[in-house]
């Protein structure tokens, strides 16, 4: 690479850092201030790119035209991102922590539908930029004019951000916030107006950085989730809370992008940005640049009144009803049997073990490819292909736990959603044994269940199996120890109990129970494909525990009954059913803040 | 009292013998790709609306229950299970992404149904993972690369950099270029491969590698959001410059039209110039919609259309909703589209559906299609020893 | 007989020595009390012995032998310690806590620490002295021949104090039990202890029995200042 080669590469990757910190910077001042996870924050980015887009044709192809649209689309969705924290977040602070990264994501399904009403199907590709719309020749090469624009507006916002933390009250105080919360309390802070604020400066950043896009890519309603994962990774990197952290994270991202594609290994940005996450996390488990108090815990102690025995009748003849009536509802009970079992395993690890995991498809997609290998590749017939299926996912889960356990939190999360994204992008590219992003076809039952109704005998068979086995997992000393080790890892630890083992153990059982469920789907579809072990199916599986709720065994069951069936029933009823799905989700979060689980259970005296 | 009820349990029995609708499943990812599927829905209630005005399919209605696939394979089985045992479906149509394509393909050779795959370009889809029960209408990647081929060979460039999506679809595309270039032009030199993840092309340092390569020429299989930034990064760093430029599916107005200004005059593409086909059957088509919808076709309308049409040439046909007897009246089935006649091939049942192949142009700040031709399928498939070693015996 | 001895602990945060070259013993049976200003270090001395701190330099010793590794190695050769803020498993209930401590080993001590009737009460539900006493319960259920007692007595009644301490002088004595403690409540200390050490500044600064502690000049110089015993 000669060195002009190289300065136009850096300069490229410096642009794409400034776009990467711009959404960066609000998600990590969101969490850092009010410890939200906000799933919302690329949609945000996308109405801000659709607004600028919309704006900028309105106001007309001249340099005040078009500043003045991205100005306005950032106050806009600033504003919008005010009437999110009041209506929607406000109300869930005092509730467990991962309620609000469910209630965002409602948001996300939410202003997906929105902006397809309001814009349509179709990408809309903005005006370049008037008065930057050529390159200029730098060392030899053509480099866009808006890039070079990019380059200072990203140290020029951080440098804005870094006056506003440290000359201004109300920095100090988002400092203080994000290093104290129950202090800042205490000293009689108005903290609900400071969260308004935050999380108003927060989405205006997002709406900024994808109205800044407008020259650069279409308006697409895809943006939102491809633009959280990358905004995650990069906060995630740099340390949470910290902006030099996430500025520092943008360019090392950017630039071995950049340089990945320039030096023609393209194919490695499919998972470049998790690979780096993953290593960084696995040796400075705060990221680069964050400080090693660990947020706080991601999960409330659950405690009070079990479930009384009576409730278990009806959901005894709901899972007994479709053998009887067949039909349609075997095929829909048996996906609902199916992710239970998968949210179960993650529930396990949620609740009990105390380790959020942001990538649990990881283990039921290896399951899956382990079944579907077998039997396809190997031969083997389906009870020998099933059983390899929680036997791989485990060992995945073990391996994981070798470098995982030492993280906790936040960082253990993304660092779960790191190695899903890494086995993902194996799937995707070992064309030879997982037939790549077509994935592999043809895995059907052995004749004496290919009936659906014995298949779903049979499915229901093992996942009650599975349930039992986990209930009593949880219920015996080991799940003690295991709880014990979540509730006080000090604790556990003077006690004698190896904390790390117990993580180690947790993770395994979790794997296992995955990985059957990922056979067992395998076998129902007749087929599987990447998408098996993607991110939505982890956020599927983390949006079923929490509507359940944490508390009982009985949540996944529930959660993944009411949302398997409501997004088939709305799916089929209504146009735009993903607003109608996240609409029920945000009445339930708000209403049922214990899941519906809790909603059973009477609270504690 | 008696009599009334006689009567009404009369009226509803007649009725029911009259009108029992033929229902036809039709499961698509609406919601994930809705630039293309909306269109496509359009086109199949105008295809709907025509056979139902000329007396329904064996003398009953036709009925299209229509469903959302999610867009996952897994999903996309449940519901196709739904449209069968809850809705009583005749057959299955639709699909966009090749693998929910394949999921559903072998799903439908498991349950012995009928499946008219309308839109995945997959080539697997009738060759490799081919099944008796599959038929797909769309030319292939595998066609379209060929009918794009020939262009190729005209500019005479020893040099070529290709651009594709990292997936399936465009690793056939470069992988059948490659392949056919090499036949007919020795030599042929390919000194840059981009394959940026789909949805995610950083087109700056895209467009920067493929400039360092110093190619004559560039292959590109881009679509969506990727052509778009691709085009406009290109075009700023003056990437296409003197430099033919061929990209596959780049005319079709579901992925020009965004461009407006900015589209790359000169570049040879597939597509569909629904402005300039003057043939009566599109031209009837084209007007039919035109006053129906209020809007002009996209190529998804074409493909939703037809798709409608070839399930009711096939019964027609067939005489019956018996599967075995529909997909033997598929094999072979002849009709005509709005790009003219078309024949499910009885060889690996793929219609010779064919795409045009032309320039880009700007034409009052949008692109058009210039200087195009017509490329019938039918001549741009391998030949058929060929065919039958890739298809699995039946 | 000496059974936990520490030897030049040390620690250093940022530049700061937290701890600096410490060195002390506790025998078997007896009662020692670590006290000093706040910021002296007894904490950080604490986690030293206790694993929960990697030390810069310096040894634990236990009954002779080299006491090192994880926390949770160090407490399976016989260390029990409770912490300045007390750590039980909040999820459960008091006997459910005890359960998971003692291993299916049997035990009275929840009568023992006066929790005989919250036995089934949340521990979240405990008023903080109750917290306490159940993370004593806790560290004593896995019979531990060395007791780290951060504060144990923290958010009780003075009456509560004198009865929680002679408990615990019992058992020290009774099942040859070395104790270190520290604490805030000088009465309960000078009551109790066999023996005071004094940290100030990472320093051990002085060490003897209650009397010899109260007559030392230095004690009262940086620590007590105006040489009045009881705060």
């Amino acid at each position: 690479m000669t060195l002009a080669a190289f300065a136009s590469y850096m300069l490229t990757g410096l642009a794409g850092a400034s776009s990467l910190f711009l959404v960066a910077a609000g998600l990590s001042l969101i969490f850092g201030v009010t410890r939200v996870v906000n799933f919302a924050h690329g949609s945000f980015f996308m109405l801000g790119l659709y607004l600028a887009v919309t704006l900028a044709g309105v106001f007309g192809r001249t340099p005040l035209g078009f500043w003045g649209a991205v100005v306005c689309a950032s106050l806009a969705v600033g504003a919008i991102g005010v009437v999110v924290e009041r209506l929607i977040l406000r109300p869930l602070y005092a509730a467990p922590e991962l309620l609000q990264l469910l209630a965002t994501f409602a948001v996300v399904l939410i202003v997906k539908d929105a902006a397809l009403w309001i814009w349509g199907p179709e990408d809309l590709l903005g005006p370049r930029a008037p008065g930057l719309s050529s390159a200029v020749p730098v060392l030899g090469r053509s480099i866009p004019e808006y890039d070079l624009l990019l380059i200072a507006l990203g140290p020029l916002v951080m440098a804005g951000l870094w006056l506003l933390l440290t000359r201004t009250r109300f920095g100090r105080l988002i400092r203080a916030a994000t290093e104290d919360r129950e202090m800042t309390a205490a000293l009689g802070i108005d903290q609900a107006r400071l969260f308004t604020l935050v999380f108003a400066l927060g989405s205006a950043l997002a709406g900024l950085g994808g109205a800044l896009q407008l020259p650069r890519e279409p308006a697409n309603l895809s943006l939102d989730l491809s633009i959280v994962a990358d905004a995650f990774v990069v906060v995630v990197l740099g340390g949470l809370g910290s902006l030099p952290g996430a500025f520092l994270a943008s360019l090392l991202i950017a630039e071995l992008k950049a340089f990945c594609i320039g030096l023609g290994f393209s194919k490695a940005t499919l998972v470049i940005e998790f690979l780096v996450m993953a290593v960084v996390l696995v040796f400075r488990p705060h990221g680069l640049l964050g400080r090693p108090d660990p947020p706080a815990r991601a999960t409330e102690a659950e405690a009070g009144e079990p479930i009384p025995p009576l409730v278990w009748i009806p959901v005894a003849l709901a899972l007994a009803f479709p053998l009887l009536a067949g039909g349609y509802a075997v095929i829909l009970a048996i996906d609902i049997v199916i992710l239970a079992l998968f949210a179960a395993s993650l529930r396990w690890l949620i609740g009990p073990a105390g380790l959020v995991s942001f990538g649990h498809a990881a283990f039921f997609g290896l399951g899956a490819y382990a079944a579907a290998i077998a039997a396809l590749k190997l031969g083997w017939p389906m009870a020998a292909a099933l059983a390899a299926a929680p036997l791989v996912a485990a060992f995945g889960a073990f391996a994981f736990g070798l470098v995982a356990v030492r993280l906790s939190g936040v960082y253990l999360a993304m660092l779960s959603l790191a190695f899903a994204q890494i086995v993902w992008s194996l799937a995707f590219q070992w064309d030879a044994l997982t037939g790549g992003s077509n994935g592999l076809v043809g895995i059907w039952p052995a004749a004496a269940v290919a009936d659906k109704t014995r298949y779903y005998a049979l499915v229901l068979g093992l996942a009650i199996a599975a349930w039992l086995l986990l209930g009593r997992i949880e219920r015996g000393r080991l799940g003690y120890a295991i709880r014990a080790a979540r509730d006080s890892q000090l604790r556990a630890e003077a006690l004698g109990f190896d904390v790390p083992a117990l993580r180690r153990i947790a993770l395994v059982i979790s794997g296992a129970v995955a990985g059957l469920a990922g056979g067992l789907f395998v076998y129902s579809k007749g087929s599987l494909s990447p998408e098996t072990l993607a991110i939505p199916r982890s956020v599927d599986g983390l949006v079923m525990v929490l509507l359940g709720g944490l508390a009982s065994p009985l949540g996944p069951l529930l959660g993944a009954g009411l949302f398997t069936w409501l997004q088939d029933e709305a799916a089929r009823r209504i146009e735009f059913w993903r607003a109608l799905v996240g609409f029920v989700i945000l009445a339930l979060v708000l209403f049922a803040p214990r899941g519906l689980a809790g909603l059973l259970r009477r609270p504690r005296a | 009292m008696k009599a009334i009820l006689g009567l009404l349990a009369a009226t509803l029995v007649a009725g029911a013998a009259d009108a029992q609708p033929i229902k036809l499943g039709e499961l698509n990812s609406y919601k994930v790709f809705p630039a293309f599927l909306e269109p496509y829905k359009m086109g199949m209630e105008l295809a709907r609306t025509e056979i139902n005005a000329s007396g329904g399919i064996l003398g009953r209605p036709l009925e299209i229950v229509i469903r959302d696939d999610g867009g996952t394979p897994g999903d996309a089985v449940r519901v196709a299970e739904e449209l069968l045992t809850r809705e009583g479906v005749a057959a299955l149509t639709g699909t966009f992404a090749s693998n929910v394509g394949l999921a559903v393909s072998d799903f439908a050779k498991q349950r012995k149904t009928l499946f008219i795959a309308a839109e995945p370009l997959t080539d697997k889809i009738v060759w490799d993972n081919g099944n008796r029960y599959t038929f797909r209408l769309r030319a292939s990647t595998y066609m379209q690369t060929a009918m794009l081929v020939p262009e190729a060979l005209k500019a005479a460039k020893p040099r070529w950099a290709i651009v594709y999506p990292n997936y399936e679809y465009g690793q056939s595309a470069t992988e059948a270029f490659k392949k056919l270039m090499a036949e007919k032009q020795p030599g042929v030199q390919f000194v840059a491969e981009q394959a940026p993840a789909l949805g995610r092309i950083d087109a700056g340092a895209v467009v920067q590698a493929i400039e360092d390569a110093k190619p004559d020429a560039i292959f590109s299989s881009l679509f969506g959001p990727d052509l778009a930034k691709f085009v406009r990064e290109g075009n700023l760093r003056g990437l296409f410059k003197n430099r033919p430029v061929i990209n596959l599916l780049g005319g079709e107005p579901e992925y020009l039209d965004p461009l407006k200004d900015e589209t790359p005059e000169g570049w040879i593409v597939t597509g569909y110039p629904w402005q300039s086909i003057q043939t009566p059957e599109h031209k009837r088509f084209h007007d039919a919609y035109q006053a129906k919808f209020k809007d002009y076709p996209r190529l998804g309308s074409v493909v939703g259309y037809t798709a409608i049409h070839s399930f009711a040439a096939a019964v027609k046909k067939a005489g019956s909703l018996d599967q075995e007897k529909m997909v033997d009246a598929m094999k072979g089935l002849q009709l005509s589209s709005p790009f003219g006649p078309i024949t499910y091939r009885a060889l690996d049942h793929q219609s010779t559906m064919g795409a045009y192949v032309g320039k880009l142009a700007l034409k009052d700040g949008k692109g058009v299609m210039v200087d195009w031709s017509f490329a019938d399928g039918a001549k741009f498939l391998p030949s058929d020893d060929a065919v039958m070693k890739l298809r699995p015996k039946e | 007989m000496t059974l936990l001895a520490a030897s030049g602990l040390t620690k250093s945060y940022g530049g700061v020595r937290a701890v600096d070259g410490v060195d002390l013993e506790v025998a078997s049976g007896e009662m020692v009390a670590m006290i000093g200003p706040n910021g002296a270090g007894k904490s950080t001395c604490f986690g030293l012995i206790g694993g929960q701190v990697s030390a810069d330099a310096g040894k634990v010793r236990l009954d002779g032998a080299d006491l090192d590794g994880s926390p949770a190695r160090r407490a399976r050769r016989g260390l029990g310690r409770t912490f300045q803020v007390a750590q039980v498993f909040a999820s459960m209930s008091v006997s459910e806590n005890l359960a998971v401590a003692a291993r299916g080993r049997d035990t009275t001590l929840l009568e023992r620490v006066g929790l005989g009737a919250d036995a089934q009460r949340p521990a979240a539900d405990l008023a903080y002295g109750d917290i306490k006493r159940l993370e004593l319960a806790l560290a004593l259920a896995t019979e531990p021949r060395v007791l780290l007692m951060d504060e144990p007595t923290a958010g009780m009644a003075p009456a509560e104090r004198r009865q929680l301490m002679t408990l615990i002088a019992g058992l020290a004595r009774e099942t040859k039990l070395a104790v270190l403690f520290t604490e805030h409540d000088m009465d309960v200390v000078f009551g109790h202890a066999d023996r005071i050490l004094v940290l100030d500044r990472g320093k051990l600064i002085a060490s003897g029995d209650p009397s010899a502690i109260r007559a030392n000049a230095r004690v009262r110089e940086v620590y007590l200042g105006h040489g009045d015993g009881s705060c």
